[in-house]
């Protein structure tokens, strides 16, 4: 079951990169990544969502978040059903701020000073260490996805998890809502990561 | 810039704290350095000033691991000081105050940052000193002990970031003085807000029946009402029945008016999809905004969180989709309201969004249902922070640290998530809000000028008029609650206000603010007129749920004690996570309004039994009815509401008969207004 789930997402993503071709040019054609700025809204083509959520692409929704030598740019993917809908963004290193914390050091800042799952499938029904005495710390458990960008971790949410994703000096964070199960959640925001690491 | 610092050093200082750790694992007994010169000393009242210097410090912890509690040598220095008072501390207290006052500086070539510690004889951490940052050349930090107690104490210096061994001087002070007199708590005015409190009973047993005791729900051993830490409170308008959620019991709460006093009937109506639970969250979707009362309850424990409603006071519960999932990083609230322009078309016609907001590794998160909280969308980011020395802090203008307060949504729409910890344009640190004005789809970080963070923090409240005015109750740095009003979704405030000021409140905890009209608030707060570090083990704080009301739009505030003859909490109350003894009453409390304008308060009573009449209790030390956490709701059945429509009827009860026949039953001292003497007459 766990190798349908991982194969469907990808079997959907070769049709969608068929069927979103236009779409994907398009991103080229307006610069898609480019250093400095990045249209967040063309790292997915709105047939690869469809073909990974099973819904159209409604509406896309950009804005910008502030981080310290970073930058966040999103990107909201509304599809009609709420739940189907994927958000993504991508964090950067600022190129008008270069001395404040990079993208990458803030990965590492908030990924490696955490104690990690060492395993993706061993995290539900495991006693969880307590980590340090900081209130809600406990619960703390990004699990190592592997396979993707440099490095991946799956952050559980009951409505609304996340997969973060390294990749040189930038990391994306991919979420969709809480439909579906949480592997067949992960298994979809795997095939959209990689989609839109091919275009970092 | 410290953070870059701190990077720099960090396979030195892994060095240090790896063979620290070695020592610490080889040698169980406790290591406390002393080369500084002399090792130990005595002061009192009567002494005078005294000075040492400690020996060469170096290395570094980087993050805080508690190394001044073992002290080893070289990273670390101790001298022993015995502190005299004139009588014992308990007795000397009641009428006298002291502050032991420690200047400790030293000299660096290299970046350096030494810290210095005083552990009480009771094991009561203080420190580190004021400023904590890193310097070249002269450096220094105070470190100001109020009301120290008589023994043993342990003076420690200790190395940060010290590439070089450092040595540092101290000079100490210990004054004393007569306790100011408390100012006298106001006597209450004239059509002043009264609160009742209805503590919840104990669980049944035996032959015992409801409503002096609380059945525990089915399956349940107990009702949880002596657990109830962080609790929160909700109303159906429709019903009139209150909820308080803490731990993973929804106890429901029906008040009976037709008695003066009214009375209480507590029932445990726990959702089976709450089991165990780390952060109980509850939300009413209330007639407020045009809510349809849908009562949620969100739980999470240490795999997975549980969301699930009910539509009938509790009778009846469904999960929500993706309940029982594993969870990662939380700290959940759940709220709602109305959409703002355009409202997106919705699959099943409920008239609110529902939010749930979060947080996980890299970003704090809100995700919106639009089907009545059964299936969320995205986790859309809310604002960016990094985990800096043990704490989620926030890294530029416009991002806020990790953990949040609870989410609120304005008539128009317009959605707020406070925060304790955000930075302005120029990286200053005050509370604020994030705000989302289409629906949750994208989010900007506004800050009350006027404001400055608290360390460590406690969670600010947002609340909202019937006109969109933001209302935001906050806990300054000085510790006093504070609260500001913005007309324009916080891109202004008014100066903010001190609620504390009439009954002297020096330190404040757990914010929590409600609007019904436009210029009518309520601010409830947890207040004490005890200066001081009130994390201490040694704190001494009494404190007393007050709550401040404005008419006004927030320019004048009418603040009475909600709790006037019994202590919610003696000692500290620890708002640093993990366990620690006076961390009974958890992360904040709750506050509502019900359709009369009536504010109700949830709170957990953290002195309850012997512990309301004996001084001598202290949540630090107990017994346990010192550190109980009892749900308790304080009713407001006097002054006026928080909505006009019902000035003037004692919200509306008495069996349907209006009281006072149409006289103004109660006035407003802060504005002079009276209430009409012959009121209670014709009721």
């Amino acid at each position: 079951m766990r190798q349908a789930l991982t194969i469907l997402p990808c079997v959907a993503l070769v049709f969608a990169g068929v069927r979103g071709g236009a779409a994907l040019q398009n991103a080229k054609k307006t610069g898609g990544v480019t250093k400095g700025t990045v249209d967040v809204c063309a790292l997915l083509t709105p047939a690869e969502i469809e073909a990974i959520q099973g819904e159209r692409v409604e509406e896309t929704k950009p804005a910008v978040q502030p981080g310290g030598g970073s930058f966040a740019n999103q990107c909201l993917f509304r599809t009609p059903t709420l739940s189907k809908s994927v958000s993504l963004s991508l964090t950067a290193s600022d190129p008008l701020h270069p001395v404040a914390l990079t993208a990458r050091q803030l990965w590492q800042k908030q990924f490696h000073s955490l104690e990690v799952e060492s395993d993706e499938e061993s995290a539900e029904g495991k006693s969880v260490k307590k980590l340090e005495p900081e209130r809600e710390r406990e619960s703390r458990k990004p699990r190592p996805v592997r396979g993707l960008g440099e490095e991946a971790y799956w952050v559980a949410s009951p409505v609304a998890s996340a997969l973060y994703v390294l990749k040189g000096e930038t990391f994306l964070r991919i979420s969709v809502g809480s439909a579906g199960q949480e592997s067949e959640r992960m298994e979809k925001l795997k095939a959209l990561a990689r989609a839109a690491l091919k275009r970092l | 810039m410290k953070v870059i610092r701190f990077c720099l050093w960090i396979p030195f200082v892994v060095l240090i704290l790896a063979s620290t750790v070695a020592l610490v694992v080889t040698d169980p007994l406790p290591v406390r350095a002393q080369v500084g010169t002399p090792p130990s000393s005595t002061i009192s009242s009567s002494s005078g000033p005294l000075a040492w210097d400690f020996g060469p410090v170096g290395g570094g912890t980087v993050i805080n691991v508690g190394i001044q509690d073992i002290c080893p040598p070289g990273l670390c220095d101790d001298h022993d000081l015995t502190v005299v008072l004139p009588s014992p501390a308990a007795t000397f207290y009641q009428t006298m105050t002291a502050k032991l006052t420690f200047q400790y500086t030293w000299t660096s070539t290299l970046p350096t940052d030494l810290d210095i510690f005083a552990i009480s004889p009771s094991g009561a951490d203080h420190g580190p000193g004021s400023p904590d940052n890193t310097s070249t050349g002269p450096g220094e930090e105070d470190l100001t002990v109020t009301d120290p107690i008589d023994g043993l104490w342990h003076i420690r210096s200790v190395a940060s970031l010290a590439p070089v061994p450092t040595a540092a001087h101290v000079a100490v002070t210990l004054m004393i003085a007569p306790r100011p007199t408390a100012p006298m708590p106001p006597p209450p005015a004239p059509g002043a807000p009264t609160f009742i409190n209805y503590p919840a009973p104990d669980d049944c047993t035996g032959t015992q029946q409801p409503p002096s005791c609380i059945q525990p729900s089915t399956g349940s051993t107990t009702a949880g009402e002596h657990g109830a830490g962080e609790p929160s409170i909700g109303v159906d308008w429709n019903t009139g029945k209150a909820f308080i959620e803490a731990g993973n019991h929804t106890l429901r709460v029906t008040f009976n008016d037709s008695v003066n006093p009214a009375t209480a009937f507590w029932e445990d109506k726990r959702s089976p999809f709450a089991r165990v639970s780390l952060d109980p969250i509850m939300f009413v979707d209330d007639g407020h905004f045009g809510g349809p009362n849908r009562l949620f309850s969100s739980q999470l424990n240490l795999i997975t969180s549980e969301l699930s409603f009910s539509d009938d006071n509790g009778n009846n519960w469904l999960p929500t989709q993706g309940s029982g999932q594993p969870a990662g990083v939380d700290h959940q609230t759940v709220g709602g309201g109305p959409y703002a322009f355009p409202a997106p078309l919705t699959p099943t016609g409920y008239p609110h969004g529902i939010y749930y907001c979060s947080q996980d590794i890299v970003t704090a998160f809100c995700s919106r249902s639009d089907d009545g909280g059964t299936t969320f969308g995205p986790g859309v980011p809310i604002y960016t922070f990094a985990h800096v020395n043990g704490a989620d802090v926030p890294i530029a203008p416009g991002t806020c640290g990790g953990l949040h307060g609870h989410v609120r949504v304005s008539p128009d729409g317009t959605v707020y998530v406070p925060n304790e910890n955000c930075f302005d344009a120029n990286s200053v640190s005050r509370p604020g809000v994030a705000v989302s004005t289409d629906n949750g789809l994208s989010w900007v970080v506004r800050t009350v000028p006027d404001g400055k963070s608290i360390s460590p923090g406690t969670d600010p409240s947002v609340g909202e008029g019937a006109n969109n005015t933001i209302y935001l109750g906050y806990v300054n740095s000085d510790g006093h609650a504070k609260i500001a009003v913005s007309g324009d979704r916080g891109l202004h405030w008014s100066k903010s206000k001190d609620a504390g000021t009439p009954f002297g409140v020096q330190n404040a905890e757990f914010a929590e603010v409600i609007v019904g009209d436009d210029d009518r608030a309520a601010f409830a707060f947890l207040g004490t007129q005890t200066s001081g570090d009130t994390q201490s083990a040694d704190f001494q704080g009494v404190w007393h749920l007050y709550v401040a009301f404005t008419y006004s739009s927030g320019r004048t505030w009418t603040t009475v004690d909600a709790t006037p003859t019994d202590a919610v909490q003696r000692g500290c109350i620890w708002n640093q996570g993990g366990s620690n003894p006076c961390r009974n009453l958890l992360d904040f409390n709750d506050i509502t309004v019900d359709k009369f304008g009536r504010v109700l308060v949830g709170y957990a009573d953290g002195c309850t039994g012997s512990c309301v009449t004996d001084p001598t209790q202290n949540a630090s030390t107990g017994p346990a009815s010192a550190q109980d956490a009892l749900a308790t709701i304080a009713r407001q059945v006097g002054g006026r509401g928080l909505f006009k429509a019902f000035d003037g009827t004692q919200f509306g009860t008495q069996s349907g008969v209006i009281e006072g026949h149409g006289k103004l039953c109660f006035g407003d001292p802060a504005t002079g207004i009276q209430g009409d003497p012959g009121c209670k007459a014709n009721n």
